[in-house]
């Protein structure tokens, strides 16, 4: 199976200029996988994850332990956001990506996503344009569709 | 083969002191070269006390490091860190100055480095509560770590490095080096009340988010903490003794290391994947490479060159020891101090057995351990942990704290650390070159 075939067709995109507020708001409206920062070509130019925006509005010095003894911890988002506010998404993306072409196998992108544990790719045709995105979920659905496992239930 | 090994050993200084290629890739291909140009063969280089590899050193800090990631597991330096803070109520200097302790102590004990890996998140935690500026507390925790650290036998590289050259002891490193240390402390911190006493307010609500956090809830093994726990305590036990019963230094640390990944339950993998080897092969290279001047009598030449400028005697070795602190001080400074000590470390055996052998008839560690020597080793002990305080690269707890601090956004530039560490550093060596000169040339005790 290709990856043009299970692919989502319409991927959440933002401006390389946009700020974090909008990039917030579009996760919290939409819940996108990954936000596709894109030119007016709509070529790629980065993918920021919802891990990405999590790790820019929680401090690194605050692990999963540290957050135990924390009575009340709201304050560091808010405090996050105000540091961070002017940042764009061209300053908040990671500089390198992964990405698949249409005609790629769709073994292929599950195996990408289950050895580096990416949430989604983004699809891009020959010219680096975005055209879609495949996500995880997407992957499994078809891993259980070639199982068979689930026929009898359905 | 002389200008073989001068030429390895310049260029691989050079090499480090620059920063411009990794000091553990210099220092293993230095020791390569020393291998290939055969300056020292294989054997000596893997197997000779005076030359080669010191695997005592080397030991001892992958078991140090071993004990450290199994305890660091359990929560214990957060839980600690936190319970300080709130010992301090809020109030900032007081948190500033507990956690300059609570460094200095922890330093002691285990490597500077991993002392201000572990409390510089929960310190920017705390200062990002309190609504402070994180950059003094931060700094004042890597001057902390360099001279807490100086007290023990294993809490700076450098003194294992000495110890293990000129056979001391830990209990020696306690008489000698701690008391100077205990009084270089109380002074530090009295100054440094003057200094931020007044600057450093916060509102009370902010002081309440600080008291209200539970460090309680930081333990997150248990049963693991009381083995680390018990492991360590016995560990020191054993360091303390090992003089007593003629085991060195690594022995202990290795038996303390292998027990407790025995009873934790911890993947040895994991545990030995965190092991710092990038600096354990840094030494190992450096050991070589030094080994091949002492082998074509490069150090032999440094050390008839020290002998002329400093007048050294069997009875007296004022003038060296009083010189030896300020430059040792002001090399460590500038230069990594670990390879500073690694060609002292020879210099001084050598100088040892020019001035003192012929007159005196002694050999090994009686030779070196005279009590004119003394004042000597503990000057370039002094002076080269001290000195790690001048510069934002003089030691590598200051690197840490400088990569941590500009990673949460608040840069510390070269001259912003020279404002805190040049008058410490300055400071601490004078006392230091006073305490020498009270201790072992005026009350000779």
């Amino acid at each position: 199976m290709k990856i043009r075939e299970m692919m989502n067709t319409e991927p959440t995109t933002v401006a390389p200029g946009d700020k974090l507020k909008t990039l917030l708001c579009i996760q919290n409206a939409r819940q996108s996988r990954l936000l596709h920062v894109v030119d007016k070509d709509k070529k790629l130019l980065g993918v920021i994850s919802s891990y990405d925006l999590l790790k820019l509005m929680i401090p690194f010095y605050l692990d999963a332990n540290l957050a135990k003894a924390m009575s009340d911890a709201s304050f560091l988002p808010r405090r996050a956001y105000e540091e961070h506010k002017d940042k764009t998404a061209a300053d908040i993306m990671p500089k390198k990506f992964h990405a698949m072409g249409p005609d790629d196998s769709f073994l292929e992108a599950e195996t990408l996503i289950a050895e580096k544990g990416f949430n989604a790719l983004p699809v891009l045709d020959g010219e680096g344009r975005l055209i879609g995105e495949v996500g995880r979920r997407e992957a499994l659905l078809h891993v259980v569709e070639q199982c068979g496992c689930c026929r009898e239930e359905a | 083969m002389f200008w073989v090994a001068t030429c390895i050993f310049v260029g691989a200084y050079a090499l480090i002191v620059s920063e411009k290629v990794h000091k553990t890739k210099v220092a293993l291909f230095g020791a390569a070269l020393v291998l290939v140009t055969k300056v020292l063969t294989q054997h000596d280089a893997l197997h000779d006390i005076d030359m080669g590899v010191d695997w005592n050193v080397i030991f001892l800090l992958i078991s140090m490091m071993i004990i450290v990631n199994i305890m660091t597991k359990t929560g214990v330096f957060q839980y600690v860190a936190i319970k300080a803070a709130k010992l301090g109520k809020g109030n900032p200097y007081a948190i500033m100055s507990i956690f300059a302790v609570v460094t200095a102590l922890s330093s002691a004990l285990l490597d500077n480095v991993t002392t201000v890996l572990l409390l510089a998140p929960v310190t920017l935690l705390i200062a990002k509560e309190l609504e402070v500026d994180p950059v003094p507390f931060l700094i004042t925790e890597a001057l902390a770590s360099n001279i807490g650290g100086t007290a023990t036998l294993i809490g700076d590289p450098p003194n294992i490095m000495i110890a293990s050259k000129a056979g001391f002891d830990f209990m020696a490193f306690l008489n000698h080096l701690a008391p100077a240390i205990i009084v270089i402390m109380v002074i530090w911190m009295a100054v440094w009340k003057l200094v931020f006493g007044n600057r450093l307010k916060v509102r009370e609500d902010l002081k309440a988010r600080v008291m209200a956090m539970n460090e309680n809830e930081l333990i997150s093994d248990p049963g693991l903490l009381k083995k680390s726990g018990a492991v360590l305590a016995l560990t020191i036990t054993g360091f303390i003794l090992h003089g007593f019963f003629h085991y060195e230094p690594a022995t202990v640390a290795l038996f303390g290391a292998s027990t407790l990944l025995f009873i934790s339950g911890e993947e040895p993998h994991s545990i030995l994947s965190e092991v710092e080897w990038p600096t354990i092969f840094f030494f190992m290279g450096l050991f070589i490479i030094i080994g091949g001047t002492v082998k074509v009598g490069l150090i032999e030449l440094f050390s008839k060159e020290m002998i002329d400028l400093t007048g050294p005697t069997k009875d007296s070795m004022f003038m060296l020891s009083m010189v030896m602190v300020w430059f040792a001080g002001v090399a460590s400074a500038i230069v990594d101090n670990i390879p500073f000590v690694a060609t002292m470390n020879p210099l001084l055996v050598s100088l040892a057995e020019k001035i003192l052998g012929p007159e005196t008839g002694l050999t090994g560690t009686a030779l070196l351990q005279h009590p004119t020597m003394l004042p000597v080793w503990w000057s370039l002990a002094l002076g080269a942990c001290l000195g790690g305080n001048g510069t934002a690269i003089g030691a590598s707890a200051n690197v840490i704290v400088v990569g941590l601090s500009e990673k949460a956004g608040y840069k510390i530039s070269f001259l912003r650390f020279m404002k805190y560490g040049v008058p410490v550093t300055i400071g601490t060596i004078f006392l230091s070159m006073v305490y020498i000169y009270l201790r072992y040339y005026v009350l000779k005790w």
